[in-house]
């Protein structure tokens, strides 16, 4: 694909440089920075500035090549043949005065890489700025040596020299997201950030280099990076030459870094000399730090390390990594960090490393979620039971590898030796087995089979722990509950008994509109709780999901949004891309309960693409289902509806069954975009009885206010009644009160209602409460206060996005029409082209019937077709109108 | 100091020239600091100022806001 690449972040620097050229006194500016920071890029925007002010300019660029060759860069602003002179001062005078005569006014003259001028050139830009007679701007390299002449521009205060900047993140993404006119994965782009810091030439050349190995590849809306970081062979080219011609003994050292960087200056230095390393640093190709009071080097570039390693023979680099492994091994492993490295060193140089050291190194990957690494480290064990094939089966499940991992537990239930390995073994199989395959059954017989092998209470006490959570899981959560609190309050519970029950017992808790209570469960046993997943593929989503559900359901969508948020911006530095997809999709789903629906689309497309490739805990379905209501809401119902296939797809395969909750949710949202309100009222109560059925009152109370919004606020009264008298926090009693003042048109209470909402941050739910209170002021009569709540939700509706779609209530209130709901949904479907028999089977009604309506809606509007009424209804194509719900007089 | 939220949106180099900035450090010392010529710095400060000038409050994060 053509791609171009805007200029990005340099709108002060452009200001700059424009103020300069505006000061006649101002000899000129000249720009520093790195190889590929954007000087030339930079220099051309302000050239073609000044060209648009009707400045003359010019431009020229300074080569190696012609450093020899006196006015080589300025050869052609001169005449072919400067006047006789006898002094270099004369020469340079005569060649100033060609310059001047040559254009119009002051001109601009723009020299690149100006540290390679040679020096007739360098006088010549030194007097012209000295003299005012042209406005210079040069472009130098920062680090290089440049002509006296040129240093003398800011030595002597003629110029400014201004540092160029590599750009800072938010720019660089901004970049990234313009050349490549679409989102970027979050996880990509903090590679793509590490690897280049911000230098725009290194960024395009990877990107570029990406795109035309096919690494760079859209994926259901989002840019991503398929597999490793590789760079283009124009980027190594571009490399090679700044890393340039280095001795035999440097560029030993330099691959040395490259294979095993920071390394202690120490080991450096008894692979090569003191003075190498100093030339290196000299160079800037190498850098020296602090590690504690260890002093370490690196390359100063993380590109060079590529670079250097791509330039590096496998058979050289088995060497290198062999010696420095050797030489580890032989100062002693001292650090925490020294035992991962000498086990890769040791396994990528083939050098035989003790089982010992790859177990160790091998739990260290798994802590740090490098499940491909674990498997390695695990796999090149020679003895393959305990504890290397546990770390083996756990790393094979991180991946998503889950029949692998099975096979791998299956091996190892038989290999145990202690109760503590088996409760290890059986617990970690269960998970597998429920959570990925969705098999509560296969998951719970294999805990009550190791059961009475257990003889230490504490070992089944942990046991039952997990029990208690496949219950929770699987949609038992009252008898998750119940189990749960008995093992809680056994003495000293183990951390991983403790972790189960925060799952079965904290989670369940939510499930059944208890949010605050088991905000404080979970700030009773964080701690253990957090002890207990480490080292599980659950660890890096754990100390999110109870506080994040916690503030949600309880109402505190922000707080819900930023917890999220920062795991989710922490994750992004972990290897498991599904972590971060997983924690932006939460981000997505409070943002959309916020009517910030830009954001939320933005996060859930990010998300799903990523749990996509790896979803560990099999909520893909959840997702999906949540970016189906984003999408419905923004008006792209065939996304959504393609993303609620895939959603429904996928639910077979978990057999949760709350997962049905987001999933039939975006099938609600869908039908109301596309204005099938009856049919998504039916589809959220039989959902909401499903969850009844589940004891999932949360989600039953979030759906029987759907039913309420969508026009039946009667229907779940006395549910939402009881759901709301068991509840803690805010949002159930809200939902409550709110379909209880729909159903008597309490218009006070509506509008309290609303301003609740409003503080809880559900922006969508209080423009409807504002908007119902209005009608029914206006329907008693109160027309000061029906225009009150009107501006009111007015003001609510422009503090969300596009939420008229998604909601009959705002969708009549943009365009008041004298309709019953029946009538407007009717005349809706119409309007889109459907005949009385299509409408009639879309809802169930008779030909007749639908006759009739049309008829009544005709004759309330005083048209006569269905073209009138497409004209009528366009403004607001979208869902119909709700009973009680007609205009308001405003 | 307190830490102000604007100067995260900074390339590194602008941010630490305004924190030296603010903390008192003279031209020569920022030079040092940054690896540039003294004479680069004020040119430095003044476009590090201008953007940090322009970074919307929007885009800062509100729990950080709060509690800064």
């Amino acid at each position: 694909m053509p791609v171009s690449w805007p200029l990005v972040g340099r709108r002060e620097e452009l200001e700059f440089i424009e103020d300069a050229l505006g000061r006649p006194d101002q000899g000129g500016v000249v720009l520093a920075g790195e190889a590929g920071v954007g000087k030339t890029r930079l220099a051309r925007e302000a050239t073609s500035l000044a060209d648009s002010k009707g400045i003359s300019t010019a431009w020229a660029a300074a080569t190696q090549s012609g450093r020899t060759v006196p006015f080589g860069a300025l050869a052609p602003l001169l005449p072919p043949a400067l006047p006789l002179s006898f002094t270099q001062e004369d020469v340079i005078r005569s060649a100033a005065r060609a310059i001047s005569e040559r254009f119009d006014g002051r001109p601009l003259i723009a020299i690149d890489d100006a540290h390679l001028l040679d020096d007739h050139s360098a006088v010549l830009l030194h007097h012209l700025a000295q003299t005012s007679d042209a406005f210079v701007l040069a472009a130098i390299r920062s680090g290089e040596p440049a002509p006296d002449p040129i240093t003398a521009l800011w030595k002597d205060d003629l110029c400014e020299r201004l540092e160029i900047q590599a750009l800072s993140e938010s720019d660089a993404r901004d970049l990234l997201e313009a050349a490549l006119d679409g989102q970027v994965d979050g996880g990509t782009f903090q590679r793509l950030w590490a690897e280049t810091r911000g230098n725009p030439l290194y960024l395009r050349e990877m990107v570029l280099g990406g795109l035309s190995s096919g690494r760079v590849v859209k994926s259901h809306g989002v840019w991503r990076w398929d597999g490793n970081l590789a760079q283009s062979p124009r980027l190594h080219e571009m490399i090679a030459t700044r890393l340039g011609d280095r001795s035999a003994e440097e560029k030993a050292l330099l691959e040395t870094l490259a294979a095993g960087e920071p390394l202690g200056v120490a080991t450096l230095e008894n692979i090569s000399s003191r003075a190498t390393l100093g030339s290196l640093e000299e160079a800037g190709l190498v850098i020296e730090d602090l590690d504690g009071r260890r002093a370490v080097a690196r390359l100063a570039h993380p590109l060079y390390g590529e670079a250097l390693r791509a330039g590096t023979s496998p058979a050289r680099l088995r060497t290198t990594l062999g010696a420095l492994a050797e030489d580890l091994e032989a100062s002693g492993v001292r650090r925490r960090e020294d035992t991962l490295r000498l086990a890769t060193w040791s396994l990528e140089s083939g050098r035989e490393t003790r089982d010992e050291i790859l177990v160790a190194a091998g739990g260290q990957a798994l802590g740090l979620l490098d499940f491909p690494l674990a498997e390695r480290l695990a796999g090149g064990c020679s003895d393959q039971g305990m504890p290397a094939g546990f770390i083996l089966a756990q790393a094979l499940m991180g991946q998503g590898r889950s029949e692998e991992a099975e096979s791998a537990f299956a091996r190892m239930a038989d290999s145990t030796t202690s109760e503590t390995e088996l409760l290890m073994v059986t617990t970690a199989r269960a998970y597998n087995l429920g959570w990925t395959f969705g098999e509560l059954d296969k998951a719970v017989g294999v805990l009550d089979e190791a059961r009475p092998l257990l003889k230490d209470p504490v070992m089944e006490n942990e046991l039952l722990a997990a029990r208690a959570y496949f219950l929770f899981s699987f949609g038992k959560p009252m008898e998750a509950i119940a189990a749960g609190r008995e093992i809680i309050e056994f003495p000293d519970p183990t951390p991983r008994a403790v972790a189960s029950v925060m799952g079965a017992v904290g989670q369940g808790l939510q499930f059944t509109a208890r949010p605050l209570e088991s905000m404080e469960l979970w700030n009773r046993f964080e701690a253990p709780a957090l002890e207990g997943i480490k080292s599980t593929p659950m660890a890096p989503v754990g100390p999110t999901v109870i506080p994040y559900w916690g503030h949600y359901l309880a109402g505190r969508f922000e707080e819900a949004a930023a917890v999220a948020e920062r795991s989710y911006l922490e994750a992004l530095e972990s290897q498991a891309e599904w972590v971060s997809g997983f924690l932006g999709c939460l981000v997505g789903i409070a943002r959309r309960t916020q009517g910030r629906l830009g954001e939320a689309l933005r996060y859930l497309r990010e998300g799903t693409a990523r749990v996509r490739r790896t979803d560990v805990l099999g909520q893909l379905p959840v997702f999906l289902g949540e970016l189906a209501q984003a999408l419905a809401a923004d008006g792209d119902v065939a996304g959504a509806e393609e993303a609620l296939a895939q959603s429904k797809e996928r639910r077979g395969m978990v057999a949760q069954r709350f997962i049905d909750f987001h999933v039939l949710l975006g099938e609600v949202t869908i039908a109301v975009a596309k204005g099938e309100v009856s049919r998504a009222r039916q589809v959220a109560a039989e959902t909401a009885e499903e969850m009844r059925r589940g004891d999932g009152y949360a989600h039953e109370a979030l759906l029987l206010h759907e039913v309420a919004r969508l026009g039946d606020p009667a229907a779940g009264l006395e549910r939402l009644a009881w759901i709301s008298e068991r509840s803690d926090g805010a949002l159930f009693s809200a939902l409550y009160r709110n379909a209880r003042a729909m159903a008597s048109s309490d218009a006070a209470e509506l509008e309290q209602v609303s301003r609740d909402f409003e503080e809880m941050g559900a922006l969508l739910y209080a423009a409807e409460a504002a908007a119902e209170a209005s009608n029914a002021y206006r329907s008693a009569g109160r027309t000061a206060s029906a225009h009150a709540a009107a501006e009111r939700t007015r003001a609510l509706m422009a503090r969300c996005e596009n939420v008229e779609r998604v909601s009959p209530v705002l969708a009549a209130f943009a365009t008041p029409l004298p309709l019953t709901s029946r009538e407007r949904e009717v005349a809706s479907f119409a309007a889109r082209g459907l005949s009385n028999r299509e409408i009639a089977s879309r809802l169930f009604l008779s030909p007749r019937t639908v006759g009739n309506h049309l008829h009544s809606a005709y004759s309330k509007l005083g048209i006569e077709g269905r073209e009138q009424l497409r004209a009528i209804l366009e403004p607001a194509e979208s869902p119909t109108s709700s009973e009680g719900t007609a205009a308001p007089d405003v | 100091m307190a830490e102000d939220p604007r100067l995260d949106g900074l390339p590194e180099a602008h941010a630490l020239a305004l924190r030296l900035t603010e903390e008192g450090v003279d031209e020569e010392g920022i030079a040092t600091r940054l690896g540039i010529p003294v004479e680069a710095v004020a040119p430095l400060v003044r476009l590090a100022t201008a953007k940090a000038s322009r970074v919307p409050l929007e885009e800062l994060d509100p729990i950080e806001e709060d509690t800064s």
